[in-house]
């Protein structure tokens, strides 16, 4: 016979109602009898599994039907996932968290002018911009950089200049063929393919046979790589230690001095222009490859598990009209399941060409988009007085004069386009009148630099029907924003991501060609304004790494027209 | 037809051959245990959120501590004492005022509850839910999916939070007595 008064304090426990006196009484039961713990279980257990089986069962259904169920969740509210996203990046954030702060209150207004189409034969393809990469950053882990300007993530082309590492550890591969693991804090200077200058960390080299000769200055010693792997330790107020682990090298302490030749498992520590050999070497105390490649991939793995955990309370906002995040799907999947609990929430995208790949980290879905025919497309009908888009792309190239993120082709008033130009600028527009002074239009300036190109990025575009406002952002910060010109009710109807598909006889030779070259993992469209703090929070947590926090906007003045 | 049953991409798709091979076998386990440890940690932290964060940092202390788990031994068991002492480790620094008191979490857990979260009881509990009538379903609905404490769904269906609590409370009865008798018949078979 269970004990009833037992019952009515576990369930109290579990809707978190208990008062002190009860859990007083509670805790005691527990403690005195065997079989209050077996019931404990029986109750709670049930807690769990009821929260996994109402999350599955709801979540496969379609959409309008949980949307009915949803009318009872009058305003579901974000502030409550904003609030939760706060307490949640706390925990998430491993470095860098300092910065993160610092960003969120720091906006940056754009204001942007409207543009004739005339104007974008005038615009410079993103490709133009000159590079001079001498190397690359191939792998990084705990990275926090000691100014704005180093903010180079994984992946990143590498010019002449200072890395300047306070902590965690990067590998720079040169184009010449050498690579080099960087323990922070650290400050690396790059100088050519071949040449690199150590002022201050701990660095190895591993140099393959086209590279050898390359070269590593510190101020006390020059090391030549003859053969293969070497150690390079300079720590404040230590001598600086040359250790080699394969092949030889040459070290050279200054011009009056011959350069002296050190084998496998020699050393020296150098000190007062002296070098005196090491009793042994030990190339444990650098970080290997493989163990810089473990700690990034654990890195990346606990990003993702913690975006899974809050993308989903994106579902339950009342507004969510589509949230596709491409999970859970498998590769032959032509559609792709809306996970928007909304009540005007819209069905399920259909898939048209494009292929499974890899989003943000390894294992995360994504589609991408490179054939001309390649789109998704899903029906949001209804009017909406605001609008709010969210994404994470990673551009490939921007070969058409428009590129299409989301757009429609009703070709009614209030019709609402989000593109990207040839130059890297984002645009939004809504349709007023016929022809093309009829657009109201927010252009930003050029803000897909050839150094995002090819990484992922989030990117936002916000109609605001209350302020009558519209903003573009780019990775969770203000790229542009002006006042709208007319106010009117915003349609969308059959909306296409990355392509677009008008009636040929409707649209100019010219224009006709808009389809997306990259990938996609995430898209989110909302019927009500999103602020730019939640656009930021949505930025922070969504980043594939902790790293990619300060400077992505460093501008690139190459580019800029 | 159609019928490719391999996810895309897979789980250990891209830079497998960073993690050992041991870390990624036990992330895999986590991975397939992950819906009862959400479970039991729900039992020891009702509230949904604490609940997920604590999760997280087993998955974390998993990750990390691959190396010392015993392969072929109780892989859940395992995971369940990292959560247990992880959530002593926070109630420790912060502590509220609805989770237990650190003598009786270490009392229940020697009640070996590992048995109570079994993945049968999910696919049951599914069925169970469906079975409701429409308004315990509902109850179920705004707590569970929406994660609404009861003075929200109070506000929500324009209800007293009493009235709220005493249909949370018969809703679950009927959902246990559904399980049970689910367990009764696989047992049954």
């Amino acid at each position: 016979m269970i004990d009833e008064r037992l019952i009515v304090l576990l369930d109290a426990y579990l809707d978190g109602s208990l008062s002190a006196e009860e859990k007083q009484e509670l805790e005691r039961m527990l403690l005195e009898s065997d079989a209050a713990r077996r019931h404990f279980w029986d109750r709670t257990s049930l807690h769990g599994w009821t929260y996994a089986a109402a999350k599955l069962n709801y979540g496969a259904r379609p959409a309008e039907e949980v949307a009915r169920e949803r009318r009872q969740l009058r305003g579901a509210s974000f502030a409550t996932l904003v609030s939760s996203l706060r307490r949640f990046g706390w925990k998430i954030a491993l470095a860098g968290a300092a910065c993160v702060v610092a960003l969120v209150f720091w906006n940056r207004f754009h204001a942007a002018d409207a543009v004739d189409e005339e104007d974008l034969a005038t615009e410079v393809p993103v490709e133009t911009a000159v590079t001079n990469g001498i190397a690359m950053l191939t792998r990084e882990t705990g990275v926090v950089w000691t100014s704005e300007t180093n903010s180079v993530e994984a992946g990143s082309q590498l010019s002449p200049g200072w890395l300047q590492l306070k902590s965690g550890a990067i590998q720079v591969e040169f184009e010449s063929g050498a690579s080099v693991i960087v323990e922070g804090p650290a400050e690396l200077q790059l100088i050519s393919p071949s040449e690199a200058r150590l002022r201050s960390g701990k660095l190895s080299a591993h140099v393959p046979e086209p590279a050898h000769g390359f070269k590593v200055y510190t101020p006390d010693v020059t090391v030549t790589d003859l053969g293969t792997e070497f150690g390079l330790d300079r720590e404040p107020s230590k001598p600086v230690e040359v250790e080699v682990f394969e092949g030889k090298v040459e070290v050279a302490l200054d011009s009056t001095n011959p350069p002296q030749l050190l084998n496998a498992g020699e050393g020296v520590r150098i000190s007062s222009h002296r070098a005196e050999p090491m009793a042994e070497v030990n190339s444990s105390e650098f970080l290997s490859a493989e163990e810089l490649a473990r700690r990034e991939s654990a890195e990346l793995r606990t990003r993702y598990q913690g975006w899974k955990q809050v993308d989903r309370m994106l579902d339950s906002d009342s507004a969510a009209l589509v949230h596709l995040n491409f999970e859970e799907q498998r590769n032959l999947d032509r559609n792709l399941i809306n996970r928007a609990g909304g009540m005007r929430a819209s069905g399920q995208a259909m898939i048209f060409g494009c292929d499974w790949v890899d989003g943000r980290w390894p294992g995360k879905g994504a589609l991408q988009f490179s054939r001309a025919t390649d789109k998704v497309r899903l029906i949001v009908p209804g009017q909406f007085q605001s609008l709010s888009y969210v994404t994470w792309v990673r551009v490939d190239s921007l070969p058409n004069a428009w590129n299409a993120l989301a757009l429609v082709d009703t070709f009614k008033t209030g019709e609402t386009h989000w593109q990207l130009h040839r130059n890297g600028s984002m645009e939004l527009s809504v349709r007023q009148v016929g022809g093309k002074s009829g657009w109201d239009r927010l252009l930003s300036r050029p803000i897909i630099t050839r150094a995002l190109l090819g990484h992922w990025i989030q990117l936002a575009a916000v109609y605001d029907g209350d302020e009558g406002r519209m903003s573009l952002y780019l990775n969770g910060r203000q790229v542009a924003t002006k006042l709208a010109r007319w106010r009117q009710p915003l349609t969308l109807g059959t909306l296409e991501l990355g392509n677009w598909s008008p009636p040929a006889a409707r649209a100019g030779a010219g224009y006709l060609l808009r389809e997306f070259h990259g990938r996609m993992d995430e898209f989110t469209l909302l019927s009500r304004p999103l602020s730019s703090e939640e656009i930021r929070w949505m930025y922070e947590f969504g980043k594939p790494r902790e790293t990619l926090n300060v400077a992505r906007l460093n501008p690139d003045s190459s580019s800029a027209p | 037809m159609a019928k490719d049953t391999q996810p895309n991409p897979p789980q250990d798709g891209g830079d497998a051959g960073a993690l050992s091979d041991k870390t990624m076998r036990i992330q895999q386990l986590f991975i397939k245990h992950q819906l009862g440890l959400r479970a039991f940690i729900l039992s020891l932290e009702p509230n949904f959120t604490d609940a997920e964060d604590l999760l997280q940092e087993v998955f974390l202390v998993v990750t990390r501590k691959a190396n010392e788990f015993q392969e072929g031994t109780n892989f859940f068991a395992w995971a369940c004492t990292i959560a247990r002492y992880k959530l002593l480790e926070s109630l420790r620094r912060r502590a509220r005022s609805q989770e237990l008191s650190e003598e009786v979490i270490e009392a229940l857990c020697a009640v070996e509850p590992e048995a109570q979260f079994d993945d049968s009881r999910l696919v049951i509990l599914q069925q169970c839910l469906e079975q409701l009538a429409p308004k315990a379903r509902q109850m179920m609905f705004l707590r569970y999916y929406g994660e609404h404490s009861p003075s929200e769904i109070a506000q929500l269906v324009s209800w007293t939070p009493n009235a709220v609590r005493v249909a949370l409370s018969r809703a679950r009865s009927v959902l246990q007595e559904c399980l049970e008798r689910g367990l009764r018949q696989e047992g049954a078979k």
